[in-house]
């Protein structure tokens, strides 16, 4: 009976969380490093979720199996411990984790190396917007609107970061990892878009009373719109 | 065998302390740790009040994307004095609280060591609020966030964050000297017979909380002294154009503020270790792997401060080091929610208000501390940082400490201090609207992170597909503040209305319960023999034989 209403009330759930699996996930992913994060981020999803159906499920258990019930005495079996279980449920997470610690050990190269011969741009943060400059041969197209970085698909593009002012943080979520502006230093993260299109994003640090106002927007174009816009070295 | 327990006898009279007055002046100059407690109860909660209303400010804000309700600069105020309100002024001064109630009757004590001290901890945790919240009156409100990084912090024009660094210098010293103040009473004022190996959980979460406010404050104080010399006499310390170093900053406010978490949240664990056996009817299911793993988290505590800055870009080895160090925290931790669960398993569990919250608690710190392997893992928390995810994630760990493991506490401890019952059938009712409020709240801001918000943000007009759980979010803080006041209802009402308690109204077996409810100003008539970490269940065992015969 108790078996039956804990199964109706998780099959009750599937149906609500279903509809949020949309919102339960990172945006969908449009550059390589943005993949590679997802895929970590999966992976310790379905860790995690197993976890908590099987700790949150026995806590639930214990909870209603192990009430008083009218009639019985009032204390419980005195039992002070098992050395044997809480050894096993010391060394089981450390399994787990370590499990998890070689994957994301594996996949972390995937988002942190640029590809070799990528192209750069250095960008430049300030309250409250953004500056792009193509380094060396690469150049950006020029009259962009403000706030925008024009790059072509499937190029990969180095960003290199610094700040003129506070410090900011460059997130375009689609396109890959953030990283924090800081005044003189040079930071980096880098885009290899894989579709064209526009992609959101902002500033993620806390910087001011514009903080919320400091968009960012990285429009994907393909190689060829990309000359033509006056780019060159795509 | 029965040993004879000692007959209850008055102390002699010259021992007797003076009865306490019950007028204004008697409170303003007590030195008696149950009535600096209470005041402390009374002063954190007020500023919780404060914090509170804050908050709904923000989610009111945030309500709909164009946020209008308060201007930029009055939501930068009211996010950084929300976060420092809460974290400087309640969550950790409400365990010493808590810590100064209860720790002394927990060990059999007269007293803390130093009442005087005790004193002076009070009254400069609420001259440094009174503080921090006179910038408010010179128009001022520090506006950097609860952290502060430089050069925003450094740059922010006016003299709110020079309040702000001088509240929290004084708050500080209120914590150091209360830490101080902890450790010493629980290795010079124990029973005899109370030895470390049968100290209560509680007790020994305070051990550790006054640990790590010994061994983290001051560092902040050194961080935030130095952004006053920057801001006021020209030094450069975290000024780059003058060879000053940003990251400084973070680093020493990190190693700081990781260590704080475990501030708040071991007495928190402390106080779920005391309330979940009790109701089981059940010793604590490996008590000493408790102790451990809240020594264990304390020392690792120390460790991991990097994880909050992998945006800053460590080195590859520096960033693995804060991975792997912070996910092993997980580990002590989750023994200790294994132990809860094998307390409760195989009980006889009564489900009285204190034991609904700690149900509560642990099933919400699951949440919170699987959220926190995301955070750890680098390439994740590249994604998830400074969103809101972010936010939620310390919610469900910093904020469900207060509001299920200090509520339950405050249930549980309540007959004890003041001597009546709460209303049951109205804290079971707040309780329900507080665990639902608290997840309407808190749950919906992963999704939001997720989808690419950034915390700290006032308004959000391009991103209008956020509204929706903002919505959700904003209707649960309501119904988690409708919640919160009906448990301030009750404990206000039940002074007058509540049942008498008795001594011990829940069968617990810590010393507390030995004396009266609530204690005479001396604490102990007499206290029983102290054989195991629970000397009410021996006391009893030893009875029963008498009490009822075969």
């Amino acid at each position: 009976m108790l078996a039956a209403t804990l199964f109706a009330t998780l099959v009750s759930l599937a149906a609500p969380l279903s509809a949020l699996a949309d919102t339960a996930t990172p945006e969908q992913p449009q550059s390589p490093n943005a993949g590679a994060m997802n895929d970590v981020y999966f992976a310790i999803l379905g860790v995690t979720i197993t976890v908590f159906v099987l700790v949150g499920g026995s806590l639930l258990y214990s909870a209603i199996r192990f009430r008083a019930r009218p009639g019985d005495p009032i204390d419980a079996p005195q039992i002070h411990g098992s050395t044997r279980l809480e050894i096993g449920w010391t060394i089981v997470p450390v399994l787990i984790l370590v499990g998890l610690a070689g994957y994301t050990l594996a996949k972390m190269p995937d988002v942190q190396d640029a590809p070799s011969g990528a192209r750069q741009v250095r960008v430049i943060g300030f309250q409250f917007g953004w500056e792009f400059r193509g380094v060396g041969g690469f150049k950006l197209p020029k009259n962009a609107p403000a706030n925008t970085l024009v790059i072509p698909v499937d190029t990969p593009v180095k960003l290199l970061l610094t700040s003129r002012d506070v410090i900011h943080d460059w997130w375009v979520p689609e396109l890959g990892q953030k990283a924090d502006l800081w005044p003189g230093t040079t930071t980096d993260t880098w885009i290899n878009a894989d579709k064209t299109g526009t992609y959101d994003g902002q500033c993620s640090e806390f910087c001011g009373a514009g903080h919320p106002d400091m968009l960012i927007v990285v429009k994907v174009v393909t190689k060829q719109q990309f000359t033509e816009m006056g780019g060159q070295g795509a | 065998m029965a040993t004879t327990i000692e007959p209850r006898r008055e102390l002699p009279t010259h021992q007797h302390p003076e009865e306490p007055g019950t007028g204004l002046m008697s409170w303003l100059t007590t030195v008696d740790h149950k009535r600096i407690g209470i005041m402390y109860l009374v002063v954190t909660l007020f500023f919780f009040l404060i914090g509170g209303l804050m908050a709904l400010i923000m989610r009111i804000q945030l309500e709909t994307a164009d946020g209008s309700a308060v201007s930029p600069e009055r939501y930068n105020q009211m996010f950084t004095m929300h976060g420092t309100t809460m974290v400087f002024l309640f969550v950790v001064p409400i365990m010493a609280a808590f810590g100064n109630y209860i720790v002394p009757l927990q060990i059999g004590a007269r007293d803390m060591a130093f009442p005087r001290l005790n004193a002076a901890s009070l009254w400069l945790l609420l001259f440094g609020g009174m503080l921090l919240y006179s910038s408010f009156l010179f128009g001022d409100a520090p506006d950097a966030g609860w952290t502060g990084y430089p050069p925003l912090s450094a740059l922010s024009p006016g003299h709110g964050i020079d309040f702000w660094i001088l509240g929290l210098h004084v708050l500080t010293l209120s914590s150091v000297a209360g830490a101080i103040n902890f450790i010493c009473t629980i290795h010079n004022m124990r029973a005899p017979g109370m030895r470390l190996s049968r100290m209560p959980l509680f007790t020994w979460t305070i051990e550790f909380y006054a640990i790590m406010i010994l061994f983290a404050l001051p560092v902040l104080s050194g961080a935030l002294t130095m952004l006053l010399l920057d801001r006021n006499f020209g030094t450069n310390f975290y000024d780059p154009s003058n060879n000053g170093n940003i990251i400084l900053y973070q680093h020493l406010f990190w190693f700081f503020g990781h260590p704080e978490v475990y501030v708040v949240a071991l007495p928190g664990f402390g106080m779920i270790s005391e309330i979940v056996p009790v109701f089981s009817r059940k010793p604590l299911f490996g008590y000493k792997a408790l102790v451990i793993s809240a020594g264990a988290i304390t020392f690792y505590a120390f460790l991991v401060w990097g994880h909050h800055m992998f945006a800053t870009q460590f080195s590859t080895p520096v960033a693995i080091w804060f991975m792997l160090a912070s996910w092993a925290i997980g580990v002590p931790t989750g023994v200790k929610v294994f132990n809860w669960i094998g307390t409760m398993w195989m009980g006889r569990i009564r489900y009285e208000p204190p034991m609904l919250y700690a149900v509560g608690f642990i099933g919400t710190f699951i949440v919170g501390g699987l959220s926190g392997i995301f955070l750890a893992a680098v390439p994740v928390d590249l994604y998830v940082t400074d969103s809101y995810f972010v936010v939620a994630h310390f919610h469900y760990v910093m904020g469900s400490v207060p509001v299920f493991a200090v509520i339950g506490g405050l249930h549980y401890w309540y007959p004890k201090i003041t001597g009546r019952m709460l209303d049951r059938s109205l804290a079971i009712w707040s309780f329900w609207i507080i665990f639902a409020g608290f997840n309407l709240t808190f749950f919906p801001m992963h999704a939001m992170g997720l989808s690419g918000m950034p915390r700290r943000i006032s308004h959000y007009p391009n991103n209008p597909e956020w509204e929706p759980m903002n919505q959700i979010a904003t209707l649960g803080s309501f119904v988690l503040t409708i919640g919160i006041l009906l448990v301030l209802w009750n404990c206000l009402r039940s002074l007058r209305f509540g049942r008498v308690a008795g001594n011990n109204p829940w069968g617990a077996n810590s010393l507390e319960w030995y004396t009266t409810s609530p204690p005479p100003p001396h604490n102990f008539d007499d206290l029983p023999p102290i054989r195991s970490e629970r000397p009410l269940w021996d006391l009893r065992e030893e009875r029963r034989p008498l009490e009822e015969p075969a």
